[in-house]
């Protein structure tokens, strides 16, 4: 079937996808019905993802697995584009390879990774660092979200990044290293360390946080990063809106080949 | 390739892991069911303690009844949380002591969400009763519960989704203030075993949350 045909037996099929906001003037909200079709939280976005669980707007007909995917999608920010049959086209693809490889969505399988940006304090500073989270499940059999990643600490901490070497004094091994002393409490210690040693910023962040002198103040937003469908990536986000096309919906989707998903995930816990 | 990368391929790669101690199907829908009507007598309760027409006793007890629904009663409370040695395999328990329950508040004239102990909240929305001629809060009959997890043994959480709507009106019956705020609530759910019943489930719920406040107009 054409791209184009396509649209239209789907735009025909059913009118879920069409965002219906309650645009009428002093229109009162109808509460039960937007919020029956809002995907509340990320267990019903999975559900209907999978295919469990439906879009209440969606008739049950052989169209209705590709239209509930793609009822998923945040149609403002991804459709609503000066040429909206290229996001289409590849929603349509998206939607082709998680039917054909069967892909399900689960959050303890390690192909979904939340990013949530935090503000924290730091000697009476605010800084914005990122979160990196995981489910996983403990040996007990217990479902548990754990940090596995922070990024942004170069902010707070500018040695991280730094490449400032000056080292020890080739004599110091003589007399056991009591030149140290001279760097330590002076805070100099980033400039002693082996040039070539780069400490991970989780055991930083962990012990800063530890001794408390890094201070959660509020996680400010959560976006969850989906790597398992093949040949794509996509982020969903919660959008409340007023419109039978609002919750946690899918904001950003990209096309990407199995050795670029390396690269993204590479960047997801590296680069701000 | 980096350590982090690594460990998430090869969780990617790895078998999906067992996701044990699940609840069997038909006490997790019962669960559920449970959870929802908790929800619905918060949202019954909530709706009392505004509703100016019924007397002073009635809203008052409202807020008691309500205050029952929660973990702690609104008062401090303690969780059980289990510890995992790592290297040993050993399992500990510890008792983490949490402040009373909280209700986060919004409003569509504000940008920011702050946070009111449960009883202050209800105790501020029975002032507005007093205050404001006519005071309605309806909720949706939708109210969602998902992410019903073991947490330890007899002990699960959950989180309930539900959204409502609150309406002020002056003495001419004019609008003055309305929205539609969806909300989360932190569910408790502990299993209780009873001589010659067998187990039961009790239900209490957490703190509130606000995902989004809209006019209740557009």
């Amino acid at each position: 079937m054409g791209i184009k045909n396509f649209i239209i037996s789907l735009l025909s099929a059913t009118a879920a996808i069409i965002p219906i906001a309650c645009r009428a003037d002093n229109k009162y909200i109808d509460i039960n019905n937007l919020y029956a079709c809002e995907v509340k939280s990320v267990d019903e976005f999975i559900s209907r993802f999978n295919g469990i669980e439906t879009h209440p707007e969606i008739p049950n007909d052989s169209l209705s697995r590709v239209s509930n995917l793609f009822a998923l999608f945040n149609h403002q920010e991804i459709f609503d584009t000066q040429n909206p049959e290229l996001p289409v086209t590849m929603a349509k693809e998206f939607c082709d390879s998680v039917i054909a490889h069967n892909v399900t969505l689960s959050l303890t399988n390690g192909s979904m990774i939340a990013e949530c940006p935090a503000m924290f304090q730091y000697k009476n500073k605010k800084y914005t660092l990122t979160l990196l989270l995981q489910q996983v499940v403990t040996d007990n059999g217990y479902v548990r979200w754990c940090i596995s990643g922070v990024k942004g600490l170069e902010t707070i901490i500018p040695q991280i990044e730094s490449w400032r070497f000056t080292g020890i004094s080739p004599v110091e091994h003589e007399i056991y290293f009591m030149g140290l002393s001279d760097y330590i409490p002076a805070g100099d210690a980033w400039s002693v360390k082996h040039p070539s040693s780069q400490p991970d910023q989780l055991s930083i962040f962990l012990t800063l946080v530890d001794s408390g002198a890094l201070k959660l103040i509020q996680i400010k937003d959560e976006t969850i990063h989906c790597i398992g469908v093949p040949g794509f990536v996509f982020t969903i986000h919660e959008s409340p809106a007023q419109s039978n096309n609002s919750g946690w919906l899918m904001n950003r989707l990209e096309r990407i080949t199995s050795s670029q998903k390396a690269d993204y995930i590479t960047n997801l816990f590296h680069k701000l | 390739m980096n350590r982090t990368l690594s460990i998430i391929l090869l969780a990617i790669c790895s078998i999906s892991p067992m996701v044990a101690q699940e609840l069997p199907e038909k006490d997790k829908l019962a669960l559920q069911e449970r959870t929802k009507q908790k929800v619905e007598e918060f949202q019954g309760y909530t709706s009392n303690i505004a509703n100016g027409n019924l007397s002073y006793e009635r809203r008052r007890s409202s807020i008691e009844s309500a205050m029952e629904l929660f973990i702690g009663k609104g008062a401090p409370y303690t969780l059980t949380q289990e510890v995992v040695n790592k290297k040993t395999g050993e399992v500990k328990n510890i008792d983490k002591t949490k402040s009373g329950v909280k209700m986060q508040v919004s409003s569509v004239n504000r940008s920011w969400i702050s946070s009111k102990p449960m009883r202050e909240y209800l105790n501020a929305l029975y002032r507005q009763s007093i205050k404001y001629a006519d005071v309605r809060i309806e909720s949706s009959d939708v109210v969602r519960v998902d992410n019903l997890h073991k947490v330890a043994e007899g002990r699960y959480e959950a989180m309930a989704y539900y959204c409502q709507r609150y309406a002020r009106y002056d003495d001419r019956g004019l609008l003055t203030y309305g929205d539609v705020s969806r909300k989360k609530i932190k569910v408790y759910v502990t299993a209780k075993e009873i001589p010659f019943v067998g187990t039961i489930y009790e239900v209490q719920l957490g703190d509130v949350y606000v995902v989004s406040t809209k006019r209740l107009w557009e």
